[in-house]
């Protein structure tokens, strides 16, 4: 069975929207009149299933319903309609059972107490979530050195920097050893060696404790680094679930390769050009970027191809970017 | 292999316990901040006693109020009403507010018993200053009287405790209120007057007319403050002793479930905010 089970989850919003505009003065004010309620559908009938130790990326443009998913996952919402179940239990109808098997870092919040050293948080922690002294301490030791987090334990969390915070906050979630760790945006705003070291620390995790983790995230990085599969959802609805090689496979089919010629018309010439398999080029100076379908033939060949047809004095083959093929997602280029 | 949070009552004592402790040490850290609020209070305390023992003449007997028993209700039902302030309510709301509630909502803890160990750890840090500057107040000054015998002192103990669990409740369910008001600010304010003024905390009910201080008696504001300071007061005494703290007792069980049940309903229509 699969650790982490979505059926039909739906989730719906009321919100108040605002009054209507030129109904008159009196209408402007608010106790005169009542705002008509709307309803958002943040999460759109969504399945999908994640086994025992998978890595699972989720991507989403902001507002797709990514933290909604989480916060359903995590037991905080209770959903509108359909099915959730992550270790065999209901987050939200045992919540509190639930909590003791999960792990949660949501990147813009802190569970930490403001106010406390983190040693003193870590020990609040301990008592909270029924840690033995032994359990405690390894796991402590443990993370402590994978996170670098020595110097910092006698600090109070109000005067850790945002990536100290963030390591910190990482620890926290795992000091009771949880069985699935969700992660939302764990590295927004942190500079690059940081976002390194978490996710050096998240495969480490994965293959020492066996922690199923999901993740979201705007750096597709974090993904490519760390995660083996990926869920997409936009608008609340899943638009991708599978691994990340066959995603590459599958919307990454458009690959590039520049070549600079010797002048601007040599170039324009190459552009008026039908090259076998090309289909799309543009100019940019002496520089011209060919589009291929990398199913139906190789760089090699077009590389090949143009360099016995033109005086090619440059030649640039880029690595299939994820990124660009997300941001298409997200735009609806591809589906 | 999953794990389940201790039912044991031994292991979840200890685990709130501890909460208590650390918010006692929480509240300790402020000290600066807290003696500054303190101050004002102090300042409003001795203004309420001057203006009380200015309009009261000597001897008078109003409504079963010597002089010594009223100002002692006074500066008692001041400091009772100082007991548990501003923060349980404006913490939880400005955790809905912000949709920090969430970082609550992951621990593996119940969250009223959770904000109540937080209110009681603050509650031990205000309760030593107020008792210190009590009695200060009440045997330089007043000449305050007090119980002698140990039956009325565990009596009015046992009704600050119910007084306690009330007042958080109240405070408690005005926070929840965030959930549909988004900005509380004028609820708290309404909130603390009304307790105050319902609950006998900046006059005695005794002073209102009979049939309206019979009905404010019955509500739950009334075991807030007058109850526990008409027990030091010996205002009641004996068999009736039984009987108010029973009714307290009522109210603080009946609170604790009507919270409990506003937070359920609360987080099934959840709207978090911030994303």
């Amino acid at each position: 069975m699969s650790l982490i089970l979505a059926e039909d989850l739906t989730k719906v919003y009321h919100v108040r929207g605002k009054p209507q505009p030129n109904q008159g003065v009196w209408k402007g004010i608010r106790i005169f009149s009542r705002r008509p309620k709307q309803t958002i559908l943040a999460v759109n009938h969504i399945s999908f299933q994640i086994e025992q130790g998978e890595m699972v990326g989720f991507l989403g443009p902001n507002g797709a319903g990514k933290s909604t998913v989480v916060k359903i996952m995590s037991g905080v919402l209770v959903p509108t309609s359909g099915k959730v179940e992550v270790n065999g239990l209901i987050p939200h109808q045992n919540r509190i059972d639930h909590a003791m098997n999960i792990g949660v870092v949501f990147g813009q919040r802190t569970t930490l107490w403001w106010d406390l050293p983190l040693r003193d948080s870590f020990e609040l922690l301990r008592v909270i979530y029924e840690i033995g002294q032994e359990d405690y301490r390894k796991s402590l030791d443990w993370l402590a050195d994978m996170l670098e987090l020595g110097d910092l334990l006698d600090r109070p969390v109000r005067q850790l920097s945002l990536g100290q915070r963030m390591r910190a906050e990482l620890a926290a979630a795992l000091l009771h050893r949880p069985a699935v760790l969700f992660l939302d945006e764990p590295t927004i705003g942190l500079d690059v060696a940081i976002k390194q070291r978490i996710r050096n620390s998240l495969r480490e995790l994965n293959h020492k404790w066996g922690v199923t983790l999901l993740l979201t995230t705007h750096d597709i990085r974090d993904i490519e680094e760390v995660c083996g599969n990926l869920i997409v959802i936009d608008k609340g609805q899943l638009v991708y679930d599978g691994s990340l090689a066959s995603f590459r496979d599958t919307y990454c089919d458009k690959r590039v390769i520049r070549v600079a010629l010797k002048d601007e018309p040599t170039a324009g010439e190459l552009t008026q050009d039908t090259l076998p398999n090309v289909i799309q080029a543009e100019r940019n100076g002496p520089w011209v970027t060919l589009y291929y379908r990398q199913s139906k033939t190789t760089a090699a060949n077009i590389a090949g191809y143009v360099m016995a047809h033109y005086p090619v004095t440059d030649l640039a083959v880029e690595e299939p970017s994820i990124e660009n093929t997300v941001a298409d997602l997200y735009r609806g280029k591809l589906l | 292999m999953r794990k389940t949070a201790s039912r044991s009552w031994s292991v979840l004592f200890q685990k709130y316990r501890y909460l208590v402790l650390v918010s006692y040490r929480r509240a300790s850290t402020y000290r600066g901040a807290y003696l500054l609020s303190l101050l004002g209070n102090i300042v409003r305390m001795v203004a309420f006693l001057a203006l009380w023992s200015a309009t009261i003449s000597t001897g008078a007997d109003r409504n079963g109020f010597s002089r010594q028993s009223l100002l002692t209700y006074v500066l008692l039902a001041f400091a009772l009403d100082g007991l548990l302030s501003f923060r349980t309510e404006s913490t939880i709301a400005n955790s809905v507010r912000t949709g920090d509630v969430v970082s609550d909502l992951l621990k593996p803890l119940d969250h009223q018993a959770m904000h109540f160990a937080d209110a009681l750890g603050m509650v031990l840090v205000e309760g030593l200053w107020l008792m210190i500057i009590t009695a200060v107040l009440g045997f330089l000054w007043i000449d305050m009287i007090y119980p002698t015998d140990a039956a009325t002192i565990a009596a009015f103990l046992f009704s600050v405790c119910l007084a306690l669990i009330i007042k958080f409740d109240l405070a408690y369910l005005t926070g929840v209120a965030a959930f549909w008001l988004t900005d509380v600010r004028g609820l708290i304010v309404t909130r603390s007057t009304l307790a105050g003024i319902l609950g006998g905390a900046y006059f005695p009910l005794e002073f209102l007319p009979d049939t309206v201080r019979r009905v404010l008696d019955l509500l739950p504001f009334a075991g807030t403050t007058a109850v526990p300071a008409r027990i030091f007061t010996g205002q009641i005494a004996g068999s009736a002793i039984g009987l108010a703290l029973a009714r307290q007792l009522l109210w603080a069980v009946a609170m604790w479930l009507a919270a409990r049940f506003v937070w359920k309903k609360a987080l099934r229509k959840v709207t978090i905010h911030g994303g």
